[in-house]
């Protein structure tokens, strides 16, 4: 019944917005008065006179004799009445193709007199025609504005007659046009780089902050560009994890925590395509290269109705179209990698192509606790067909080999993503634009760890013993997926009120497992794991919403995300109600509230206790139902005048279906009953985020502090009783601080701390079963571990806190033209802290039972170079 | 407090700014003293690993636990303190001594013992005393008498393994959840010699019952040496395979993998007969060792729900150690109230082969 009353609201928003954006008469004739100043009466009469209209009125009506005068920007019937009939006490109407004007007792409804026309099109940068993204269009005298959408495209209804309206956008110069507004115009803007900007861009502080319209955190690619470095590499996602509420623990693989949520919570969206495992070098460094990103957008407490799959976050990347101006390119060396970016006009703005290369160095300049060894291809073409349509051609593949070796690890990691998407925009008419893609996603993980069990050696003379292998052995796992997709989405433009949003999408998921392999060596032959049947499953989802702008301060977005599912017999339908609404309180502060329901059917299934990266998808089944989220968000900002924005946000998530970590499983024995060894359960988050940052003068800085509790619950482990999520890390904290010494010298440090993690050790050692029945294994080769280590409770322990200092120190030297080179050097994790820390016991019979302590370092303290050279 | 006031005045003042990022510098930095101390916060609890079964003696083992991590050497010691007793549903009381047989002496367990038989389809408590550790309870049902019909043996190859195919159909009762558990065990018997002399018998197999024996043969003298085959207690465990998929020994591994037992459930086929089959290493039917000479024993238990979960997380257990971090290890989970272990009831069909010339 709840669902059939969501539906049917919708559909009344959307019906009487269309009856209202059809609504047109003879006010919106053209007309040019003769008088710039008269008596109502005579502008009355000019226009009886001239216009072939007919206005009817009586003297006692209205005050015939007031004084008009206009400003010249009336240019239609309605126009001029709405100037002339401003503050009269009557009413218009409208009969037999004339005008009455009738006694009314409230004031003239001057709105209802003008025509209003679209102002549509693009915001381009001027020096490479690039669509800008969250741009601001901005109408001085009525007060209305739009921002872009993530293609460049704005909507601006305005009344008919002359405007003034100023663009402006992060790091460039405010633009403004004046303009005669008589029919839907299609008006397309360039704004210039402003090149007298600080080094850091400069926040651009209006006076009234715009309504919030959505809760998603935007971030520029050079936005926080100085807190971003890792060994000289400019990771722009890193960015995203100094936010409050989200979490990079590089050495958890794919490491994104997001409020509570597991790695395979979070949809990575590159250019609209999913991609599995966004990360090069087990999460510590993004796919994402700064030089052909343009803006990310993070969604983690207000999920727009258009996206589902993903029950914590969406993080939403566009990249540049390419260059349709001229060539341009950078090189950039750094001290763990090397990458080429260029882009350029195939043809002039028409034709526009960037790639970009990366790959690690084969050998090391730093110490090193890890191998890496990876690339990433990144190709774009943008072809301009007409002027109301575009088509963008996007590839992406990566590869990572990563060896960890060290005195009590030998693993090997092995993953890949390959991605492509054909992407066609279309504007079409005035209000409307539409984006309609066909993607491909692959993705293959590879995953082993070498393992041997010592026992200890027999005293020697002097007494001294060792510990001699027994036996030791490897354990891997192999999976691949591929995604395939087809979706529209529709931006309808009804007036600046109201936004409707519309699409469907079509999606197979094929996942190929393999068998999870037991042998004496790490076997890294992808061909030689025994591949079990695909598993293959198709979703349909369509979404709606509303962004309705209820008045000057206040703003809701009402929507519902459905989808279908269907693996094999399993079917499920799920209705995703969203709704999110901001109050502006005043100009420096902001209210809003979201809710969302979100439903994933795929789990991702792995086991960071494991040490290695065994990741595995598997799809939603009638026992492994779809992991689903409803979550509540109220949110608070404030802005200052001197460019200190401040905002706080309270959550709280509940997760039903989660699968991650169930300990002591495993995955893909036979094919038969894979599902029976997935358990699932639900779980809670909720917290408080607080967020400070000044991007403004010389001295930048940000700051983010999160108060966080994140609890799992599965039937049959910990007694039943609820426990703290692997990463329930209650405080973390991000600082950055980031000055401008001069105009080409800036230095920058961060500091991150967060509190430990939970985890598990057992309490008790107790003898072995069959060793009290005086049952022996000839074949058994662990006769010295013949006992049980028994626990009671789960992450009952947590680790010492985490905490790094990096610091970095960037110049930039002009050279002829465009040339320009920039030298970065640093430290990343100056006093050498590490990025987890393992535990587990140690002990045989007869021997003493004792903890073992690991601390994990991605990178030690490890001195960098980068130099980039943009051309 | 602080951000309440500068809010309220609707403006930032950056110096109060940078005192509250300083006060958060502190806080975590303060923060970042505190280490990981691992020191659990428990005592040391008695333990039980008892399986009874119908028609059977009552053989508790009780032993007691060492905290993990702490630095103890883990040596386990015999509980030989304990106060013991048995009562079954109708109220009776059988109290157990401590038995200081030779044939317990290297169990890491202390043995309690008492002569009465145990019944099937009777529920039994379990309690240890202890005058320094807390006193634990539990309480188990042996499962009514079932049955095994048509049973065949027939020496096959599993996957390269020389095995022993046992088939055999399952007579399942309808009035119970049944949970099955296949094993098979060489019992080490010992060989005794001996002769009589004068009414006294002697052991041929001590240094002195030899040389009396010689001595008398020497003499003429008319000394039969007898032979006589004794049960040790201590039994070699013989891997066992399967192909059944209905086993739950499938979500514990692959099926060409050996297990120490064979788990199965009666959901399927409740109340009816079923027709099954595993597999038995013979690698060790044969012994060539004289000390590992015994009696090939296949045993078709019907368990004690507790017992069977037990046995099989014990099973899953076995199989990760080692290829998992400690932590990552199922922890089987008994039914001793304010202890550690198991306390199961069993009904037992026992089939017994003569491999080895005894």
């Amino acid at each position: 019944m709840r669902k059939k009353i969501i539906l049917l609201l919708l559909f009344v928003c959307c019906t009487s917005s269309f009856i209202y954006a059809q609504r047109k008469g003879l006010l919106s004739r053209s007309f040019q008065p003769q008088l710039h100043k008269g008596y109502v009466h005579q502008f009355l009469d000019d226009i009886n006179k001239r216009s072939g209209i007919i206005i009817e009125y009586s003297s006692t009506t209205l005050d015939a004799d007031r004084t008009v005068t206009l400003d010249g920007s009336e240019t239609t019937i309605g126009a001029v009445l709405k100037k002339v009939l401003q503050g009269q006490h009557v009413a218009l109407l409208e009969k037999n193709n004339k005008l009455i004007l009738v006694k009314s007792a409230s004031v003239f409804h001057t709105e209802e007199t003008v025509t209003t026309y679209t102002v549509f099109g693009f915001v381009k940068a001027q020096n490479n025609k690039e669509p800008m993204i969250g741009a601001s269009v901005y109408e001085t005298s009525t007060g209305k504005g739009a921002a872009t959408n993530p293609y460049g495209y704005y909507n601006l209804s305005l009344p008919a007659g002359k405007h003034h309206l100023e663009i402006s956008y992060v790091g460039y110069n405010t633009g403004s046009l004046d303009i005669v507004v008589s029919s839907n115009t299609r008006t397309d803007i360039e704004l210039s780089e402003n090149l007298e900007k600080m080094e850091m861009p400069e926040i651009v502080v209006v006076d009234v902050e715009a309504l919030k319209k959505n809760g998603a955190e935007k971030i520029n690619a050079d936005q926080y560009q100085p807190y971003n470095y890792l060994l000289g590499e400019n990771d722009p996602i890193r960015t995203a994890y100094l936010l409050p509420g989200v979490k990079n623990i590089p050495v958890a693989f794919n490491g994104m925590f997001v409020r509570g949520g597991g790695p395979g919570e979070n949809l990575f969206l590159l250019d609209g395509i999913p991609v599995y495992n966004p990360a090069h070098m087990l999460g510590a460094l993004s796919i994402v290269n700064e030089s052909s990103m343009k803006t990310m957008q993070l969604y983690k407490s207000d999920f727009p109705s258009k996206y589902g799959g993903a029950t914590s976050s969406v993080i939403d990347i566009y990249t540049k179209d390419g260059n349709m101006e001229q060539w341009q390119g950078e090189a950039n060396v750094g001290t763990m990698a090397g990458s080429f970016t260029i882009e350029g006009p195939l043809a002039k703005n028409k034709t526009a192509i960037m790639a970009s290369f990366r790959h690690s160095w084969p050998f090391q300049l730093y110490k090193k606790s890890i191998k890496p060894d990876f690339y990433d291809i990144h190709f774009k073409a943008t072809q301009l067909i007409a002027k109301n349509d575009k088509l963008m051609l996007n590839f992406y593949t990566g590869h990572d080999n990563v060896n960890q070796v060290g005195e009590n690890i030998d693993n090997l990691h092995k993953w890949g993503n390959l991605v492509g998407s054909l992407i066609w925009n279309r504007v079409i008419g005035s209000r409307s634009f539409i984006n309609t893609s066909i993607n491909m996603s692959r993705y293959h993980n590879l995953g082993a760890f070498k393992y041997s069990l010592l026992e200890e050696e027999d005293e020697g003379e002097g007494g001294e013993g060792g510990e001699v292998e027994i036996e030791s052995g490897s354990v891997g796992t192999f999976a691949s997926n591929e995604l395939y997709t087809a979706k529209s989405q529709a931006e309808i433009y009804v007036n600046n009120a109201w936004k409707i949003n519309a699409g469907a999408k079509f999606a197979h998921t094929i996942i190929k497992p393999f068998e999870t392999k037991i042998s004496g060596e790490i076997d890294d032959d992808e061909s030689s794991y025994t591949a079990f049947a695909p598993l293959s499953f198709n979703e349909i989802s369509a979404y709606g919403e509303v962004e309705i702008k209820a008045g000057p301060d206040f703003f809701i977005r009402p929507g519902l995300h459905f989808s279908a599912y269907q693996y094999e017999t399993y079917h499920f339908n799920s209705f995703q109600p969203r709704f999110f609404a901001a109050y502006r309180i005043n100009k420096f502060q902001q209210i809003y509230f979201s809710y969302n329901r979100m439903t994933q059917y795929l789990h991702l299934v792995t086991n960071p206790y494991l040490g290695m990266n065994a990741d595995i998808w598997v799809p939603s089944t009638d026992k492994l139902l779809p992991e689903q989220s409803h979550s509540f968000n109220l949110g608070y900002t404030y802005h200052s005048t001197n460019g200190i924005r401040f905002s706080l946000e309270g959550y709280y998530k509940e997760l039903k279906n989660v699968t991650n970590y169930a300990e002591g499983k495993t995955y893909f024995i036979n094919n038969e009953n894979w599902a029976q060894n997935i358990i699932t359960g639900k779980g809670w988050a909720y917290g408080l985020e607080l967020l400070i940052r000044k991007n403004s003068g010389k001295l930048h800085f940000m700051g983010a502090y999160t108060l966080a509790w994140s609890w799992r619950q599965f039937e049959g482990i910990n007694n039943d009783e609820k426990f703290p999520f692997k990463f329930d890390r209650r405080h973390s904290i991000s600082l950055g601080v980031d000055y401008q010494i001069n105009k080409r010298l800036n230095a920058t440090a961060l500091w991150t701390f967060s509190t430990g993690d939970v985890f598990s050790l057992p309490e008790y050692i107790y003898p072995d079963f069959d060793m009290v029945q005086q049952i022996s294994n000839p074949t058994d080769l662990l006769k010295d571990y013949r006992f049980i280590y028994h626990g009671s409770e789960n992450d009952q322990y947590r680790s010492a806190p985490y905490h790094r200092l990096d610091a970095n120190v960037k110049y930039q030297l002009s050279g002829q033209g465009k040339k320009q080179w920039i030298f970065s050097a640093g430290v990343y994790n100056i006093y050498g802290a590490a990025d987890q820390y393992i535990y587990d016991l140690k002990g045989t019979i007869g021997g003493v039972s004792t903890l073992i302590e690991n601390n994990l370092k991605t990178f030690d303290i490890t001195p960098y170079l980068s130099i980039t050279f943009k051309f | 407090m602080q951000c309440a006031t500068f809010l309220d005045k609707n403006k930032f003042y950056p110096k109060t700014v940078y005192s509250y990022i300083i006060l958060l510098i502190l806080f975590a930095g303060s923060s970042c003293k505190k280490n990981f101390d691992y020191h659990p916060n428990v005592e040391n609890q008695l333990v039980v690993l008892a399986e009874i079964t119908a028609n059977d003696t009552s053989h508790i083992p009780v032993s007691q636990s060492i905290v993990a991590g702490s630095g103890t050497v883990i040596d386990f010691q015999q509980v030989n303190n304990a106060a013991v007793s048995i009562t079954d549903q109708n109220g009776q009381v059988r109290q157990l001594t401590y038995n200081t047989s030779p044939n317990f002496s290297g169990i890491p367990a202390g043995i309690y013992t008492h002569p009465g038989l145990f019944k099937a389809a009777v529920t039994y408590s379990l309690q240890v005393g202890h005058p320094s550790l807390p006193t634990v309870s539990a309480s188990t049902y042996i499962p009514a008498v079932f049955s095994i019909a048509n049973i065949e043996s027939e020496e096959e190859d599993f996957h390269g393994k020389p095995v022993l195919e046992f088939s055999f159909n399952v007579k399942d009762n309808a009035g119970e959840k049944n949970y099955y558990i296949f094993e098979a065990v060489k019992e080490l018997i010992h060989l005794f010699r001996y002769f009589y002399w004068q009414g006294v018998l002697y052991d041929y197999d001590t240094p002195e019952g030899k040389q009396l024996y010689e001595h008398l043969i020497d003499e003429g003298e008319n000394v039969k040496l007898n032979k006589d085959t004794l049960p040790t207690n201590k039994f070699l465990r013989l891997n066992t395979f399967t192909s059944d998929p209905l086993t739950a020994n499938s979500q514990l591994h692959s099926l060409d993998s050996s297990f120490n037992r064979i788990f199965l459930t009666d959901s399927l086929f409740n109340g009816q007969t079923y027709a099954t089959s595993f597999f038995i290493d013979r690698t060790f039917f044969k012994a060539t060792n004289p000390d590992e000479k015994g009696i090939v024993e296949i045993r078709i238990k019907s368990v004690d729900k507790a017992f069977y979960d037990y046995l099989l997380q014990y099973e899953k257990y076995k199989i990760d150690f080692g290829t998992m971090p400690v932590n990552q290890l199922t922890t089987p989970v008994g039914n001793i109230q304010n202890g550690l272990g198991i306390f199961g009831g069993s009904y037992m069909n026992e089939k017994k082969y003569y491999y080895d010339v005894l």
